[in-house]
């Protein structure tokens, strides 16, 4: 019996794509840019709360992995290896521009709760969500990094311990502190909001 | 319990991973410790709802910057190659070295052909071969057609690699991989689309196809490979096409120069 060769239907891995870059052939950058561009202007946007600051950044990622390139090994995820560059240049970006936080509720970025405004307005739990979100910006930047990757990009606490170069069992107990304090701040501010 | 497994546990049960008899380990501690267990249940929850966080989408503006990058370095890289094999042709092509590397190659090109003459199969066996090919042919051309229609990018570009394998495409493959050059919103089909009908550059209705569409494009990248391609089939019909596209206000300087060149070399 003829028996078809079915490989031809997969679609390359990251790690092969990456590979494939560093042997010469950029053009399948392209390929990981629209797989992972999204994710990265996520973390970048919950870690910073500006649209055309986390553009800027995903940009910055995608050209130090076209620098870095022959330094990929393929041994771990290249998305590890893309978010260890991600949370470099975050770092590298607060230490020029010190440290970001919204100080209070009037601090908050306009056009934000502008433009999301209709997409929370049929929501009954709009303003607990909002709230929540201007408590995680209260957060100190590697605290909403840990929670950005952990909460909304789903990696494992090993992948975190990783790209935070610590243990998965101090990648554990760093993110759970980070949610113990962001209960906190809510609270704090659930209080004024009250008063 | 050790610190390891403690903070395993209650990382475990915020992501709701717990089942119920680690859920009652966990517990048991935390009362054991003089903890309030409804406060692990309350950060449960704030953890649960973050997930409704809602954000925006990037602007289109991140992949044209991405692209530019991206073409920026091709053509970076084109150029250190180019200059890399013309230092390696001119130092390795001296007498004392290409003289035996080629007596050896035509020792292996005899070997093979006596090679391929013992052991090549009969008359019957190339007939059953030949309706096997075109079977499969033919089951790779429906699967592309179906997956070309798919509504995610990743099953279009695999469509687009199945191509890769056929030996005669007809007409109806023909017309699917140019509708796809001409409208797929996604620039990664769209350039795979490039490199197969590029493959298929010997029938005349690609060519007349890969010229009518380089004024469709408004992506660099698709528009750099679209001239490249003219330049490597030496397409002189493609020259009123790509004087078209320069007079394009806001192209891509990049573009424009390579634009530029391949009309040089083509006229």
């Amino acid at each position: 019996m003829c028996k078809i060769h079915i490989n031809i239907l997969n679609p390359l891995s990251d790690n092969e794509l990456m590979m494939k870059v560093k042997s010469g052939d950029i053009a399948r950058l392209g390929l990981l840019f629209e797989r992972h561009h999204k994710s990265l202007f996520g973390f970048f946007y919950r870690t910073t709360q500006q649209v055309e600051l986390s553009e800027d950044l995903v940009q910055d990622v995608f050209e130090k992995i076209l620098k870095k390139r022959i330094q990929f090994q393929g041994f771990g995820k290249f998305t590890t290896w893309m978010f260890t560059i991600a949370h470099n240049e975050m770092a590298d970006h607060f230490k020029k521009n010190k440290r970001m936080a919204f100080s209070s509720l009037d601090d908050y970025p306009e056009d934000r709760t502008k433009s999301e405004q209709s997409a929370f307005d049929q929501d009954e739990k709009m303003e607990e969500l909002k709230t929540l979100e201007l408590a995680f910006a209260k957060l100190g930047q590697e605290k909403r990094q840990l929670l950005a990757l952990c909460k909304y990009e789903g990696l494992s606490y090993r992948e975190i311990g990783e790209i935070m170069k610590c243990s998965e069992g101090n990648a554990r107990i760093k993110v759970f502190r980070a949610l113990q304090e962001l209960r906190i701040i809510y609270q704090n501010i659930e209080k004024q909001i009250v008063i | 319990m050790n610190d390891d497994r403690f903070y395993f546990l209650l990382t475990e049960y915020l992501d709701s991973q717990l089942d119920e008899g680690l859920e009652l380990e966990l517990k048991a501690e935390l009362v054991r410790q003089g903890e309030n267990v409804d406060d692990l249940e309350n950060l449960r929850r704030m953890s649960v709802s973050m997930n409704r966080w809602k954000i925006p989408q990037p602007s289109e503006r991140l992949k044209d910057n991405f692209y530019t990058l991206l073409a920026a370095e091709q053509q970076k890289q084109d150029n250190l190659v180019s200059g890399y094999w013309w230092r390696v042709l001119s130092e390795k092509f001296a007498f004392g070295l290409w003289m035996p590397r080629l007596a050896y190659g035509l020792v292996f090109l005899l070997l093979g052909y006596f090679a391929g003459i013992t052991f090549s199969p009969s008359a019957s066996q190339n007939g059953q071969i030949a309706t096997l090919s075109a079977e499969v042919d033919q089951m790779r051309e429906i699967m592309m057609l179906t997956l070309l229609n798919d509504p995610t990018a990743s099953e279009r570009l695999k469509a687009i690699s199945t191509s890769h394998y056929l030996n005669d495409p007809d007409e109806k493959i023909i017309r699917a991989l140019l509708k796809t050059l001409n409208n797929d919103p996604n620039e990664n089909v769209r350039l795979a689309a490039v490199d197969a009908l590029l493959m298929f550059s010997g029938i005349q209705e690609v060519r007349e196809g890969l010229i009518g569409s380089i004024n469709h494009q408004h992506s660099p990248m698709i528009q750099i490979a679209l001239t490249d391609g003219m330049l490597a089939l030496n397409e002189k019909e493609a020259t009123p096409a790509l004087q078209r596209l320069l007079q394009r206000k806001n192209l891509n300087p990049l573009v424009k120069t390579r634009v530029e060149q391949t009309i040089q070399k083509l006229i």
